[in-house]
């Protein structure tokens, strides 16, 4: 788990430090106050670690970014830290992955390595964890950093956006050759993060996990869907035509199931919420706003279930949600701000803390708290 | 009609179905609402059972954990603060010796119902947990279930299958609780 974020430079975050970090961290602050660019900090730090989508564009992305941090994995301690800044004569690129175990450091194409002696010439394009993984796979060393590589392939961010719907599916429908497509898709890494197709993946191929969805989401669980049921169903005779069913029969619906763009926003945004938590089995979640068109009570038990998988699940979201609030503990939030264009990060201090503490006590909510927190 | 006011929401929608099923009344209104925090609900469980009272409730029921406290100055703090103000008479005081998942260690087992691969033992002294909610959690970690439990979804589902006798012989706290609503209404 990252247990300290360091954001030199990241679009409006300079000078931003994120310590103490545990299994929730909520970021709170007005919008406009850069909790998104933090966010897509870790993301891009995490994406540079791997070669994710994130970190495609090295020598396109103009300015200066430089992000680091510590990170806890078993029982080491490593610190990654990675500066891209473009120049009049291209981009530079700096990168450095530290532990009591191994020392990497990376200046432009060259990488230098505490445990082999040559230095290796690695091209700016290419992430440096894994180009070392595929060059020295016989080196012992090597292990650890397929490790750092699992944990940052595993920091997956949230907008909970979803595509438009011109109009809703009764259906569900998926073709056959668009599910297939996907799966081949998959080993790039470059997937859309289509929910029925996952859940249809997971039926087909984790059935365990599908019915981890599907009790987190039914009776037994959040009480949203009565039945995700998952058919194919042929339309020609040779079978050219394979269309897969993947519909959902809300909770007060008796019989009929329908395909997921005609549920209401609120619960497709919460079992999407849960079916990415299964699906990627994540390290670390950066989720953008999760209140958004859920209720109350319902955002409770979200972030009830969330809680209870930290451990080894680390969530970041960001939220100017009361009902979130009054679920967090006061250590578990951090204030974002903006300043003459740059975004600060801060916990609240040891006074604020016991000034939360003295104010809920008598009978104030926390999310008042950091409202009136807030207004300095 | 029951109404019901607790800390937590996980604990009215436990009651509610605890009430249906001692009462063997599926169809009986119960309302009610759960505070987030003991202070909020010593500060205005009065008003809303008085609410309650006005939406036709006629027994009422509080649920204060008594967190390792002296169960007898929660009750009496529970009956200063809400039940004296709000004037109501036909009322019961529940004060589960720590927090209300003892009920569910007692019959422990209960949970294989809603997370098949997790069969755990009954616990035979509940009421001396600790910390009932983060012993259940710990043991959902250490399980087979995929699914941990998270008690503001998982409470309800689970109370839908407890041996009552069995919580009845094993949590002193719960027999009030019981007793109250097997009651003929005052």
């Amino acid at each position: 788990m990252f247990t300290n974020i360091e954001i030199t430079q990241f679009r409006s975050c300079a000078g931003v430090n994120i310590s103490d970090l545990r299994g929730i961290t909520a970021l709170a602050g007005r919008n406009g106050s850069g909790k998104t660019n933090t966010l897509r900090a870790i993301r891009w730090l995490a994406a540079m670690a791997t070669g994710g989508d994130d970190s495609r564009g090295i020598g396109t992305v103009e300015g200066h970014r430089e992000v680091s941090a510590t990170i806890q994995l078993a029982d080491t301690t490593f610190r990654y830290h990675v500066q891209h800044v473009s120049t009049q004569n291209g981009p530079e690129l700096m990168e450095s992955l530290v532990s009591d175990q191994i020392k990497v450091e990376r200046n432009g194409e060259q990488v230098i390595l505490d445990f082999h002696d040559e230095p290796l010439q690695i091209d700016l394009d290419a992430p440096c964890i894994p180009a070392i993984i595929s060059l020295l796979p016989h080196l012992s060393e090597v292990d650890y950093l397929a490790q750092t590589r699992a944990f940052f392939s595993s920091v997956h961010y949230y907008a909970l956006d979803e595509p438009h719907y011109s109009k809703p599916d009764p259906w569900g429908m998926i073709p056959g050759h668009r599910y297939e497509k996907w799966v081949s898709e998959q080993s790039t890494g470059r997937i859309e993060s289509d929910v029925p197709i996952r859940l249809l993946h997971m039926s087909k191929e984790r059935p365990e996990d599908f019915d981890e969805v599907v009790s987190l989401l039914g009776e037994d669980g959040l009480g949203l869907l009565r039945k995700i049921s998952v058919h194919e169903v042929d339309l020609s005779e040779d079978e050219s035509e394979l269309v897969h069913l993947v519909r959902f029969t809300p909770i007060a619906q008796k019989r009929f199931g329908r395909g997921f763009s005609s549920l209401s926003a609120g619960t497709r945004r919460a079992v999407n919420l849960i079916t990415s938590m299964v699906y990627d089995k994540s390290a670390v979640m950066l989720i953008e706003h999760p209140e958004d068109g859920i209720h109350g009570a319902l955002l409770t038990k979200l972030l009830d279930i969330l809680r209870v998988n930290c451990d080894p699940l680390q969530v970041f979201l960001t939220t100017h949600s009361t009902a979130v609030f009054d679920q967090l503990k006061a250590e578990e939030v951090r204030l974002v701000s903006m300043t003459e264009g740059e975004t600060s990060v801060r916990s609240l201090s040891d006074q604020e803390l016991t000034a939360a503490s003295n104010f809920m006590q008598n009978d104030g909510s926390f999310s008042d708290f950091i409202e009136t927190v807030q207004d300095d | 009609m029951y109404g019901v006011i607790g800390e937590d929401k996980s604990d009215f929608e436990s009651l509610k179905i605890l009430i249906k099923r001692i009462t063997g009344d599926q169809g009986l209104t119960v309302k009610g609402r759960g505070f987030g925090s003991c202070d909020t609900m010593l500060k205005k469980g009065a008003q809303q059972l008085k609410l309650l009272a006005d939406f036709g409730m006629t027994r009422f029921i509080v649920c204060y954990d008594s967190d390792g406290h002296d169960p007898a100055k929660r009750r009496e703090e529970a009956m200063r603060k809400i039940i004296g103000p709000s004037k109501l008479s036909d009322f019961c005081i529940t004060i589960p010796v720590q927090e209300l998942e003892s009920w569910i260690l007692a019959d422990f087992s209960a949970v294989t119902n809603i997370f098949r691969s997790w069969k755990p033992e009954r616990h035979p002294n509940p009421e001396n947990v600790e910390s009932p909610k983060e012993f259940i959690v710990r043991a959902s970690r250490d399980s087979k279930s995929k699914t941990r439990y998270s008690h503001a979804t998982h409470n309800p589902r689970v109370a839908r299958h407890l041996d009552l006798d069995i919580v009845y012989e094993k949590c002193a706290s719960f027999r009030p609780f019981r007793d109250f609503v097997k009651k003929p209404t005052v």
